[in-house]
């Protein structure tokens, strides 16, 4: 009996320090909090990406020059998944201070509406040292006409073929559907893929199915109305789910396009020397240049269709990746307010774009001076042609929700797998319209 | 005597000493697993009554959302697809891990090792795993097609991950192949709990394996199916790693099953007060479909 009182006052103890723990914690908490403010900085330049070797050791050495000042915490998700993470941070009410993230509506827009980002231009109004116009981009960056972010990182796509393949089966690089309809016939006859094209996810295949669309009468226009009409049955959107199915019937993509979709895995053939042309994008030129053999590439241009009405070769699609964004609970805190625009400014400063374009090949929004020696051949070709080539941004601009493009996106892996051309333009018009 | 009496009724009452000390200890577990389980589920509820996208205030839209899932096609594919991952755990996973299970008994040597080995893929990362088939399954250099194709069959290569026929299949093998080694471990012990001296009196009367098998040992290990069924059935509710990295549930929602599908609406979509409704309903299948087991399996317990 004794024994039992003993057990029920013990337990009645614990059961008292468990409910009461948190609040001694939090108690604690509030003792030791440090008096420096702390930044959550989201980025996805760590890890695999082509731009760590610059901008890690980079961000590492200036958290520590300012760490007597102000605790900078960075948060690294490769890939889309740190759209989701950052999402779900927004949703907690928890958003990173300042983050490098995707631009455009369908990925910035609640955000914007709701006031999680700041206007940028407040921001800029403060710097001293950041200038408006030596940016370009801009127009990726606006929901209704505010600024949200500062471009970071911009993008144009490429085409490249392995001359030394062609070469080897005595062919001319195609500029036609016709002409590449008969190299791909030579190349599947010895076991090459002819165009290393897949789609998991939509990547990379909705980025080459909006180069596609931009051939055919008013293929841009009706994408760029598409914001206003929400309609997506359109003639070049046809027209263009149509090539994806002549490109599968001509048998130039890989057999499984599930499988070579995603950026590593659509470049993994090509590099290898087991397909002879891919589409790509400047993200992946570090890896194209260190795993594969530069000096057998050529940038080509994407083939022109009998029915086009503007040469693919004379535009090229891109626009804005990765922009600056800042939270405007941050920005709104005095506390953390100098430390975010010293941050940006370190972010934005010429230097930075310079190493990051010099040394990782990546595409600068910003008019700097920057030294190209560093650079291959290859890379260099690649540069000088985007650059002579109308850029114009994809499909991906003007959805109204992060929905509606995830939904688009997973539309275009069906696509790319056989889905027919009806059902894959009637699924995406009723979403987006829902 | 009357005070052992009021003593005795004082330790039996609502709130004797007993039941105190009892409560005591059940109260912590009690909190944590509402405050953990219980209370998401409500939450979930909640959430799955609203709009809520995540950033904008969400606003009651009733039932909305449920009467919305039965006309989303994507929902229809992924609880057809749910239900084809169940039938196959209970038409083949679960036949060949009682196969297994019932080897295993039958020998006497190495049954550990054994066991190990089948037992390996269930503490391998399912990330790990899912890669390893997603290099078998590679259209172009995948070994399946490679081995079709040099043993002259290549006219039988297949499209294993894009193709919308076969794409669903290739997704739940690695998932069934995966937790076989669980349900035999399950399976072993049930069989090893089954007194010698039964199928010895039965060999003694004349039965055949197959009579032994189905007369004895199967009834005998009713129960012991009923776990491993409702584990198999609660499991396929949560698949969510395989047709993520094979597929990402793809083509379109062809290999995706509810947990993904609950997961792309709610975090990649955006769209919380749909993926939660999702959640409920997945809470719900798995309850019937866990009862509806109980009901056919449960009965009276075998006794010898």
């Amino acid at each position: 009996m004794r024994i039992s009182r003993v057990l029920l006052c013990l337990f009645v103890v614990v059961l008292l320090g468990i409910v009461t723990a948190p609040i001694g914690l939090a108690a604690g908490e509030e003792e030791v909090e440090p008096e420096k403010p702390v930044l959550r900085f989201s980025h996805g330049y760590a890890g695999a990406s082509a731009k760590a070797p610059v901008f890690e050791p980079a961000l590492t050495e200036y958290i520590t020059e300012v760490s007597d000042e102000v605790i900078i915490e960075p948060e690294y998700v490769s890939g889309t998944d740190r759209i989701e993470q950052v999402m779900i941070d927004v949703a907690a009410g928890d958003p990173p201070d300042v983050m490098l993230f995707w631009a455009s509506e369908a990925n910035i827009g609640d955000m914007a509406r709701e006031g999680v980002l700041m206007d940028i231009d407040e921001l800029i109004a403060e710097s001293d040292v950041i200038n408006r116009d030596d940016f370009t981009g801009w127009p990726t960056t606006n929901i209704d006409g505010t600024y949200y972010g500062i471009p970071y990182e911009a993008f144009s796509g490429f085409m490249l073929a392995n001359r030394r393949l062609f070469d080897e089966h005595d062919l001319e690089i195609p500029e036609t559907m016709e002409e590449f309809e008969e190299v791909s016939a030579v190349f599947r006859e010895n076991d090459i893929i002819p165009f290393s094209m897949g789609s998991s996810a939509g990547d990379p295949g909705h980025l080459f199915f909006s180069q596609l669309v931009y051939q055919f009468e008013n293929g841009f226009e009706d994408t760029e109305a598409m914001y206003d009409t929400r309609d997506f049955d359109y003639y070049a959107n046809r027209r263009a789910a149509e090539t994806v199915h002549e490109f599968i019937e001509m048998n130039a993509f890989p057999d499984d396009t599930v499988s070579v979709g995603g950026w590593d895995e659509q470049l993994a053939p090509f590099t290898e020397g087991r397909a002879a042309m891919i589409f790509t994008f400047p993200w992946i030129t570090g890896t194209l240049v260190s795993d594969g053999d530069p000096e057998d590439y050529e940038v080509m241009r994407v083939p022109k269709h009998p029915d086009a009405v503007r040469d693919p070769g004379e535009y090229t699609v891109g626009g804005i990746s990765q922009q600056v964004c800042v939270s405007r609970e941050a920005w709104e805190n005095e506390s953390k307010r100098e430390h975010i625009l010293e941050f940006v400014e370190w972010l934005v400063a010429d230097e930075m774009f310079a190493a990051l374009a010099e040394d990782t090949g990546m595409e600068i929004p910003k008019d700097v001076d920057w030294d190209m020696e560093g650079l291959t051949d290859l890379e260099r070709e690649i540069i000088e042609v985007t650059s002579e080539q109308e850029l114009l941004p994809m499909h991906e601009e003007y959805f109204h929700e992060p929905a509606h493009f995830d939904y688009y996106k997973s539309a275009i892996d069906e696509l790319y797998a056989g889905r027919d051309v009806d059902a894959f333009i009637a699924d995406v018009d009723e979403f987006i319209n829902e | 005597m009357r005070r052992l009496r009021r003593i005795l009724a004082a330790r039996r009452g609502l709130f004797g000493e007993r039941r105190m000390v009892a409560l005591a200890f059940l109260v912590p577990a009690l909190f944590l697993y509402s405050v953990f389980f219980v209370a998401p589920i409500i939450a979930s509820g909640g959430i799955g009554l609203t709009d809520w996208r995540g950033i904008r205030s969400p606003e009651f839209i009733g039932a909305e959302n449920f009467v919305q899932l039965f006309l989303d096609s994507g929902y229809v594919t992924s609880v057809w697809n749910t239900v084809v991952l169940i039938l196959y755990g209970l038409l083949i996973q679960i036949p060949i891990a009682l196969f297994l299970a019932y080897l295993l008994w039958q020998i006497s040597k190495g049954v550990r090792v054994y066991r190990a080995i089948l037992f390996f893929p269930v503490v391998v990362a399912p990330v790990a795993i899912a890669t390893m088939f997603s290099v078998f399954y590679h259209g172009e250099f995948g070994p399946i097609n490679q081995f079709l194709s040099s043993v002259g069959l290549g006219a039988y290569r297949q499209r294993w991950l894009s193709d919308f026929d076969l794409v669903l299949h290739s997704v739940i093998i690695p998932e069934i192949w995966r937790f076989i080694g669980l349900h035999v471990v399950i399976l072993l012990a049930g069989l090893q709990g089954i007194p010698d001296e039964l199928v010895e009196s039965a060999v003694v009367d004349g039965a055949g394996r197959l009579r032994i098998f189905l007369r004895i040992i199967l009834p005998m290990l009713k129960h012991i199916l009923l776990i491993s069924m409702i584990l198999m059935i609660t499991g396929s509710f949560k698949s969510f790693e395989f047709p993520l990295i094979l597929t990402d549930g793809g083509p379109g929602t062809a290999s995706s099953f509810l947990a993904l599908y609950m997961f792309r609406r709610a975090f990649v979509y955006q769209q919380y007060g749909y993926g939660s409704a999702i959640t409920i309903t997945i809470l719900l299948y798995a309850l019937v479909l866990t009862l509806v087991a109980r009901k056919l399996l449960g009965g009276e317990r075998a006794s010898y």
